[in-house]
Parts: structure tokens; C-alpha cells; sequence
């Protein structure tokens, strides 16, 4: 096959990658060294010879011994990266001169070793960087193509696609590995895999390693299902089996040949070999070719679908709820949570919205105090991986659009597009890029126009500006924009006549941001849920919507059965079944029927102590129910935990609790128009390299119980970042945890840092590994045993 | 899981459970041995060369270092290799209980730590079924243990493909994701020349070579 022709030879006939590349390696008879890729300089002619059979054996594509060559793996070489990989490319093209063949000679990238954020330490800016690095060391006219594969991370995925993308024009092969129980290690169903790759627009997609043939079926079906990209396929020689100290795997050449014909008939374009496969294998897989006309494969299931990195929901699937809360410009208490950096309220209000019922959820950080983008990227990172619930980015800053875009490790939906012209031409290639959902806004440079008729004229602008950009009409969510009935009722129904007219003609999706109507009007939850119900008549696909608001989940299960959308009404009895039970609660008959406020907390039982509270609000100011109530009860509780009384776990759960009564506190002060002072704030960080932040979240909590503001700058913090906090806040006390030997080392860095920058400010310590002696030996003030010790310390140098 | 463990890695030593906490443990038990599956991996590898700061192994390109691993292997001409984890599953249920309970969250996290000890547990015992009946095994060393580096971690990781299979990753301080992870370095003894060692309740020999110190449960 001659280069570049394979495009062509694509899905006429059935393509060979070669085998496995560490086996070869292991079987060559050599001191296999830490780092294979050391092989490429120091033993050339081993990776040749191995590159040599299997392109006798009849591989059209040939992989370089790069799987590991990124700057973290190689940390320990003695040769460069830009030598190691160049010195892997000449191996496939010496291997390709010598046999006289011409082979597709694949540059090969594996993964970085590291887990992404939010759940490891590698953030995607650099994980980006580490992956383009290698790709600048390739020449254009030596390598054919680049494969990223093995990657059980679709964010650690999809920072590699685009750096292979935007550094170079090299084709992206990716393929992912699956478990037995078809998902990626990190939890990726294959059809989400599929519909992330094809939104980054891959030219092979696929799936290798970790199983052989037999146990990769049903991943393959599912994604020979849903793809529309050529499909690609290499599996193990079987299970692995140790026999001996020595790794063999469960099928020979003959039962893996036998087990790769199902796919030879299914329609998989590529196929080739992973672990334990040799050339014998690769043969054996060639030796059939001729025997099968490829079967043209089914096109890809249709469907719109919007996708968290675990899962994809369906925009065609009835009307879909897009909750509307996170939000700050109507949520004092997020705006707030935004102010100090806090993303741990929004997760909240994020799971809030998912119980209620949301599918999709829409979130917006514009907020004039603080740096949007930031922001947007700490929410994408806290939710990715998180949230099961794939996400609205809602911004009129197209810099946070694409921010966001860009690291979200889904298919987002972009809130908003309008029919401006400079509004199309910017957000139109974002969206084809990362292969997003658009809600387009019928309004353009003159506003918005009155009749339905005017805005599908926009809408149909919209539509044909997005064709030019690649961007199918299905993309669209056509917002028919909904006018407030107290100002401009006479133009309620044309929103509605817009959507009718719209979903008559095209295969756009709708969507409206529905509580707008009833502004300005009394009883606003009633005429939001007639107007929603109206909506949906008319053929709405998606609400932006508070899913809590009542009667709104309700009515999207009555419709559904009014629709013909669920058949036997099974969803809405078994909904209304759910509805008629009551909310379990963790209520036991306590034997002394002990209704203090200390029994009450120590319970948990935020009712009865926001009972409790609200009548002694009745009695005493509010700051007097802070200082002769709950900080009472709060120490005598802390005496019960000292003396053994009482445990951890209902220590935390009563500070817990008391959070919700000095919420009630503070209320009653904003009401007599008062601000609740906090007693002092505090910095709290779990050092750099130490990711157990659980000791110092039990902190904060307890901390906060007492009423002290806690900036808490998280886990794996750098230096630097609390140097600004203690500038930024004027902190006077901070608190450092770690949990290992290793990482105690860097809060005596922290320590000397922060005596060099600032004085009088004092510093406790806490963790399992450090003791009162351990922590004057680093130069701390304090040490905490637990974390009640931090609130005496706080109380006595706050004080 | 047992709920004894649970309880102990509480903190509570044979005192009278609270009934929402208890009520709670029971639940937050359910809820992990629902949705986690513990995975694991082993291999075993002939001790090539020892003295008593280093143990070398046929077909590992790094040796063992350190005089703590020396003496845990100085009767082994064997050893397994073996890595647990309870997957980033397990990290995704702290950090979505983190934000909705604090208390639930410490709950949480003394269970996973019980279940993935639990999974070191089984995996040990089908690391048993291979030795001979003339052999034991020693307790299970990991790094960090005495002056085995934290290092080896990485090391085995890649080495064993342990990122691939089990999806145990490193971070730049050579601590394991997910956490909630387990990797240990066992020696095969011939029975006879077991030494007759007191066994600490954790199934260390001793304290010394502990990072937890005074914050051990066991010991208080």
C-alpha cells in the first residue's frame, strides 16, 4: 500500500496494524531496561527486527516504541525526547526499507502515567503540554499518522486529540481500554466514548488492550452500533495468565484469528494486536483478508446526544430538564461561595438539581468581582468526573465559552449563540471544534422581533451560518426567546407559534428559558407551570428550568404519558410511587427522649434544632443565642468527645448541624439590617504533594461550627497560592495538614515561606504522621491532635 | 466489610455505638459494597541476589531498597508482588459525600479503608492457594513501610502494568490514586525457618517501622 493511499483503501478493505511491541521486547532476549523506549537508541536493530516481522507478517501500519516517551516517564533517561523519538521513527522506517515494503509508519503516545483532575493531581493544561511536546518532535514526512491508545481516561484523551490537533495535520487514530464490565477504568461507556471522539473528529476510533477478542465483543457491537467514524480494534492474545512468574495469555494464533473473524464481520475497519500478540498472530489475521468482502458497516445510530464523561442523555427523549440554579446573580449564598473560591456549594446545589430531576445542567459564573474564567474552569474541573449529569456552559464571554469547551470531558451545550453576525462567526467554530450543542437565540442585531415570523427568519439564519460551519441543523437548540406576559403578553403565544413552526420543518431542538413569563407578575410558579405546559404542546425538546420548582417534574411525567412518550405509563406510575413514599427518615426513638439542643445536634436533627433556634431568636438577640446557646452546647459537646463519650463521626455531624441554626442567626441579623461578624478567618491548605485532605475538611467544619470564616485553599496547594491567601485575607492564623512523611518535608518549606514574608502570623499543624515534638522541629506554632484542638487554638490566638 | 473494622477505623474502641451513627455505618456498608468492586493483580518473582540493604528480583529492573524490605525477605527465595484498589469509583463517592456530609464522608472513608484492607485480605488468601503447604508468607510489607521508598510504587506500577490493569496511578509525590489502594511486597518462607515474631494486631511485627505512631487505633 502506498502512503496516504490507506483513506482510500478504508472500508474496502480491511487494514492490519501490527502486534504487540512489549512482548516482542520481552521474548528479544535482552535486559528489557525501566524505560523501553531506551530500545530505540540503545539496541536499534531489536526494534527493527521487531518492526521487520510484522511487516512481513502483512501489517499495513507499523507503531513506534513511543508508547512511554513523555517528559514524566523519561524523567529518568539519559537521552533527550526529541532523540528518543526520533531515533524511534527511524526504527519503523529503517524496519519498512529493509523488507521494501510501504507501511503507514504511526507515531504511538500512551498514557501519561498520572490521573486527572479532580480525582488525581494532573491538571488538563498540563497533561495538554506533556502530550504536545511530542508531537512538536515530528517530522511531518516521516510519520503517518498518530495513535493515542490504552487511555482509560476520556479527559486524559482528549487532551492529547487536541494536542496532536493543533500542533500538526497528522490523522488521530484513539483508542480507549475497556474492563469486563464495558466501561474504562475510569468509568466511559463505549457509546460516550464514541460520541466524545467524534466530537474532537478522529479519523479512527476504537478500543484496545486489557481483554481479548472474545471478552471485547459486546464492547465492539456497541460501538460498531453508534459510530459513524471507521472503527478500529486490537485485543490481547486472550486473558493474561501467570504461570510461572511469567505472563502468557489464553489464546494461540489459530483461537485468536478464529475469535477476530466476528469482527472482520461486523464492519471493523482496522484491526491489529495487543498485549501477547506476535507476528504468528498478526499472519494469521492477514491470511483471512482475502476471505472477506468488508461489510460495509451500519451507519451509526442517530440521536442528539449531550454527554458527561459517563454518560449520554438523549435530547431526543421527551422534554429534557436543564437545572438553572447554579447561578449566582439569583443565589446570595453561591454568589458568595463564588466570592471565596468555594466550589463545594455549587456541588451541592449541582446534586440538588439532579434529585429534583435534572438532566442537563446549566451553569453560570458571571459575576462582575470575580475572574470568570477561573472560575468556569474550577466548576468544569470540580464537576468532571463528578457529576454523572452532562453540562450547559452559560456565558455571553465567548474567552469562558471556550475555556470551558475545552476542558470539559463531554459533549457540552453552548448557552448562547444569537443571530448576530459577530455572534455566529465567533461561537459557530467553537462549537464545530469541540463538537458541541448550541442554543441559538432568535434575536440579532435589531432585537428581538415581535412575531414568530420574524424570529424563524432568524432561527433559519442561524441554521444555515451553522451548515457553513459543518454544524448539522441537530446540533440547535433554537431558544424562540419567552417574553414576559406582564410587559408584552400579546407576544407569549408567538414564542410558542415560533416552535411549532420551527419543529414542523426542521430537526432542530427547542429550548426556552421558561420562568421568564411570569415576571413581574404575583403567583409566579402557576403561570410558569401553565406556560410549560403550553411549551411542551408545542413540540419544546428542553427547559432551562429550576427542576425543585413545584409541579414542574410532575408535569414533564404527565406529559410524557399525554405524549405517547411512555408507553404503559410505566415511568409515571412508578414516579408517582416514588412521590407517595415518604421521605425516609433516619428518625430513631431516642430512650430519654432528650429534646435539648445538645441531644438535638448530637442527632443531627436539623428540624428540631432550627425549632430550638427560631424560639430562642424570639427571646434574645441573635448574637446573645450565638454566645449563650450554641457555643455552650457546642463545648459541652467537645467535653463529651474529649471524656469518650461521645465519637468522631457525631462530633462532625453536630458541628454540621449547627451550621444550619447560625444560617437562621445570620438572617435575623441581615432582617435588622446586621451583618454577623465571623470571630477571625482562617487559611486552611493540605500541603503540595498530599491529596488526604479528609482531616482538614473535619476542620474546617468544626472551625466554621464556631463561627470562624475558613478559606479553605484545598488539597496538593502550592506555596505560592497560600502566601496570597494570607495577603489577600490578612489571615493571622493558617492551618497545614499533611498525612505523610513525605509530604511533611513541604510544610517545612511552607513555613519557612511564610515567616520570610510575614510576621506574627501564626501556624498550626495536623495530620497523622506529626506529634507535638515533629511539629516544633518544623518551626509550627501549634499542633492539633484533632480537629477539635484547631478551634482552641484558634479561639486563643483569634481572640 | 466487617462493622467492627468500620467502627475501630472510627475511633471507637468497644464503647456503645450512638444509633445514627451505627444506623448510618450500615448504610454507607451497603452503598460501597453495591457500587465498588475491588480489583487486584499479583505476580511472582525469584529473589536473584540479597544483602541486607537491597533485594534484587529476577526479571525487575530495579532492586528493593532498603534494610527494612532486606530483613522482611531474608528467608524468602520467593516473593509476590500484589496491588489492590477500590478504582476511581471509590474517589468519586468521597468527593460527591464530601460535599453533601462531612459526617458521612469520615463514615465513608473508614469503610473504604476497611474493604480495600478486606481486598488485600482475598487477594492474600489466593496468593496462599499457590504456595506449597511446606510454605508461609510473610505479612504484607508496602512502601513507605521503614525505609522502603515511597518510590517503588511508581516503579512497580509501570512495571507491572498496574496503571493499565488495575488503574492505580502515582502522583508526583509518589502517593497512589485512588487512595484507597493497596500495594505490598510479600515473601514465601519455607515454614520451619518462619521466625517465631509476635504479630502486631494490624499484621505489622512491630511499630517501629510505622508511619501512624500515636495516631494508630491498635495501639491506643
Amino acid at each position: 500500500m502506498m502512503s496516504r493511499e490507506w483513506k482510500e483503501q478504508l472500508g474496502r478493505n480491511i487494514l492490519f496494524f501490527d502486534g504487540a511491541m512489549g512482548t516482542m521486547i520481552q521474548a528479544a532476549g535482552i535486559a528489557v531496561p525501566a524505560i523501553p523506549e531506551e530500545l530505540n537508541i540503545d539496541h536499534p536493530k531489536v526494534i527493527q527486527e521487531i518492526h521487520q516481522k510484522f511487516i512481513q507478517a502483512g501489517a499495513d501500519f507499523i507503531t513506534t516504541n513511543t508508547f512511554g516517551a513523555n517528559r514524566l516517564k523519561l524523567e529518568n533517561t539519559r537521552y533527550s525526547l526529541p532523540k528518543i523519538i526520533a531515533a524511534a521513527v527511524d526504527n519503523a522506517h529503517v524496519a519498512a526499507e529493509k523488507e521494501g515494503r510501504s507501511v503507514q509508519v504511526v507515531y504511538d503516545i500512551g498514557p501519561i502515567g498520572m490521573m486527572m483532575k479532580p480525582i488525581g493531581s494532573l491538571d488538563f493544561d498540563t497533561a495538554y503540554e506533556i502530550f504536545k511536546e511530542q508531537v512538536l518532535c515530528l517530522d511531518p514526512e516521516r510519520v503517518d499518522a498518530v495513535l493515542i491508545e490504552t487511555m482509560t481516561d476520556i479527559s486524559e484523551m482528549r487532551a492529547a486529540i487536541l494536542a496532536v490537533k493543533e500542533n500538526s495535520s497528522f490523522p488521530v487514530f484513539a483508542t480507549m481500554s475497556f474492563t469486563e464490565d464495558e466501561r474504562t477504568l475510569t468509568g466511559t461507556d463505549p457509546e460516550t466514548m464514541v460520541r466524545i471522539l467524534e466530537g474532537l473528529n478522529v479519523d479512527l476510533l476504537g478500543v484496545n488492550c486489557s481483554l481479548g477478542p472474545v471478552e471485547m465483543a459486546e464492547i465492539v457491537k456497541r460501538i460498531l452500533a453508534v459510530s459513524n467514524t471507521p472503527v478500529i480494534v486490537q485485543a490481547n492474545a486472550g486473558l493474561p495468565m501467570r504461570i510461572e512468574g511469567e505472563t502468557r495469555f489464553s489464546l494461540d494464533e489459530a483461537a485468536y484469528a478464529a475469535a477476530v473473524e466476528l469482527f472482520f464481520e461486523s464492519g471493523v475497519a482496522v484491526i491489529g494486536g495487543c498485549c501477547g500478540t506476535t507476528p504468528a498472530y498478526i499472519q494469521k489475521l492477514v491470511e483471512k483478508r482475502d476471505c472477506y468482502q468488508p461489510s460495509q458497516k451500519a451507519k451509526g445510530q442517530s440521536g442528539s446526544f449531550v454527554c458527561s464523561s459517563t454518560k449520554s442523555v438523549n435530547l431526543d427523549d421527551g422534554a429534557i430538564v436543564i437545572g438553572e440554579r447554579i447561578n449566582p446573580s439569583g443565589n446570595k449564598r453561591l454568589k458568595e461561595a463564588f466570592l471565596q473560591g468555594d466550589f463545594q456549594f455549587a456541588t451541592k446545589v449541582a446534586f440538588e438539581q439532579i434529585h429534583h430531576g435534572a438532566q442537563v445542567l446549566d451553569i453560570n459564573t458571571s459575576l462582575p468581582q470575580i475572574d470568570e474564567e477561573q472560575v468556569m474552569i474550577q466548576l468544569v474541573d470540580t464537576f468532571s468526573g463528578l457529576l454523572d449529569t452532562p453540562l450547559q456552559f452559560d456565558s455571553v464571554k465567548a474567552t469562558v465559552l471556550e475555556a470551558a469547551l475545552r476542558r470539559y470531558a463531554g459533549i457540552a451545550i453552548v448557552n448562547s449563540i444569537s443571530g448576530k453576525q459577530s455572534s455566529m462567526d465567533r461561537l459557530f467554530p467553537l462549537i464545530k471544534k469541540y463538537g458541541a450543542y448550541a442554543v441559538c437565540l432568535c434575536l440579532d442585531e435589531k432585537g428581538i422581533p415581535h412575531t414568530a415570523k420574524e424570529r424563524i427568519v432568524i432561527a433559519e439564519k442561524m441554521i444555515a451560518n451553522a451548515k457553513k460551519h459543518g454544524i448539522p441543523e441537530e446540533r440547535l437548540l433554537i431558544d424562540t426567546l419567552v417574553l414576559t406576559a406582564s410587559a408584552q403578553q400579546a407576544e407569549v403565544m408567538e414564542t410558542l407559534e415560533a416552535i411549532r413552526t420551527l419543529k414542523a420543518k426542521y430537526r432542530v431542538k427547542t429550548t426556552l428559558g421558561v420562568s421568564n413569563v411570569s415576571y413581574g407578575l404575583p403567583y409566579r410558579p402557576l403561570i410558569n407551570r401553565v406556560f410549560f405546559t403550553l411549551a411542551l404542546g408545542a413540540g419544546l425538546d428542553t427547559a432551562i428550568i429550576n427542576p425543585g420548582a413545584e409541579g414542574i417534574v410532575d408535569i414533564i411525567h404527565a406529559f410524557h404519558v399525554l405524549n405517547n412518550q411512555d408507553p404503559g405509563a410505566v415511568s409515571f406510575i412508578a414516579y408517582n410511587d416514588r412521590k407517595q413514599r415518604p421521605e425516609s427518615q433516619a428518625d430513631p426513638i431516642s430512650s430519654k427522649q432528650d429534646n435539648s439542643l445538645i441531644a438535638k445536634l448530637l442527632e443531627g436533627d436539623e428540624r428540631q434544632v432550627e425549632k430550638l433556634i427560631l424560639e430562642n431568636l424570639k427571646r434574645k438577640a441573635p448574637l446573645a443565642v450565638v454566645d449563650e446557646e450554641l457555643i455552650p452546647a457546642l463545648d459541652a459537646i467537645g467535653m463529651q468527645y474529649e471524656q469518650q463519650e461521645i465519637f468522631l463521626p457525631q462530633l462532625i455531624r453536630a458541628a454540621e448541624t449547627v451550621k444550619g441554626a447560625f444560617e437562621l442567626v445570620k438572617s435575623k441579623l441581615a432582617q435588622d439590617h446586621e451583618e454577623f461578624e465571623p470571630k477571625g478567618t482562617i487559611a486552611l491548605a493540605t500541603v503540595k504533594g498530599d491529596i488526604h485532605d479528609i482531616g482538614k475538611n473535619l476542620v474546617k467544619i468544626m472551625l466554621e461550627s464556631y463561627g470562624y470564616r475558613v478559606v479553605d485553599l484545598g488539597k496538593d496547594v502550592d506555596v505560592d497560592v497560600i502566601l496570597a491567601a494570607i495577603r489577600k485575607h490578612q489571615i493571622q492564623l493558617v492551618g497545614l495538614s499533611a498525612l505523610m512523611t513525605t509530604t511533611v518535608a513541604g510544610m517545612e518549606e511552607i513555613i519557612q515561606s511564610i515567616r520570610l514574608e510575614f510576621h506574627g502570623v501564626k501556624i498550626m499543624v495536623g495530620g497523622a504522621v506529626l506529634t507535638d515534638d515533629y511539629a516544633k522541629q518544623i518551626g509550627a506554632d501549634f499542633y492539633c491532635r484533632d480537629a477539635r484542638a484547631s478551634v482552641f487554638v484558634a479561639d486563643q490566638v483569634l481572640k | 466489610m466487617r462493622i467492627e473494622e468500620v467502627m475501630r477505623y472510627l475511633g471507637y474502641q468497644n464503647n456503645q455505638v450512638d444509633q445514627q451513627t451505627m444506623q448510618r455505618v450500615r448504610e454507607i456498608i451497603q452503598s460501597v459494597e453495591e457500587t465498588i468492586v475491588p480489583r487486584w493483580d499479583f505476580q511472582s518473582f525469584e529473589v536473584r541476589k540479597w544483602s541486607k540493604d537491597r533485594v534484587e528480583l529476577v526479571d525487575l529492573p530495579f532492586p528493593l531498597e532498603g534494610e527494612s524490605i532486606a530483613e522482611h525477605l531474608q528467608s524468602s527465595l520467593r516473593i509476590y508482588l500484589m496491588a489492590v484498589t477500590l478504582g476511581v469509583e471509590s474517589e468519586r463517592m468521597l468527593l460527591r459525600t464530601q460535599a453533601i456530609s462531612m459526617t458521612d464522608s469520615l463514615i465513608l472513608d473508614s469503610c473504604l479503608s476497611a474493604y480495600v484492607e478486606d481486598a488485600a485480605d482475598q487477594c492474600e488468601s489466593e496468593i496462599r492457594k499457590l504456595i506449597a503447604e511446606s510454605e508461609e508468607l510473610t505479612f504484607r510489607f508496602s512502601p513507605g513501610y521503614g525505609d522502603l521508598p515511597l518510590t517503588v510504587h511508581q516503579e512497580l506500577i509501570r512495571n507491572l502494568k498496574w496503571d493499565r490493569i488495575l488503574g492505580i496511578t502515582t502522583t508526583n509525590s509518589m502517593m497512589m490514586v485512588p487512595s484507597k489502594s493497596v500495594i505490598a511486597v510479600i515473601g514465601v518462607e519455607e515454614m520451619n525457618e518462619k521466625k517465631n515474631k509476635t504479630m502486631r494486631p494490624c499484621g505489622n511485627q512491630s511499630c517501629e517501622a510505622c508511619e501512624l505512631q500515636d495516631s494508630c487505633n491498635w495501639k491506643k
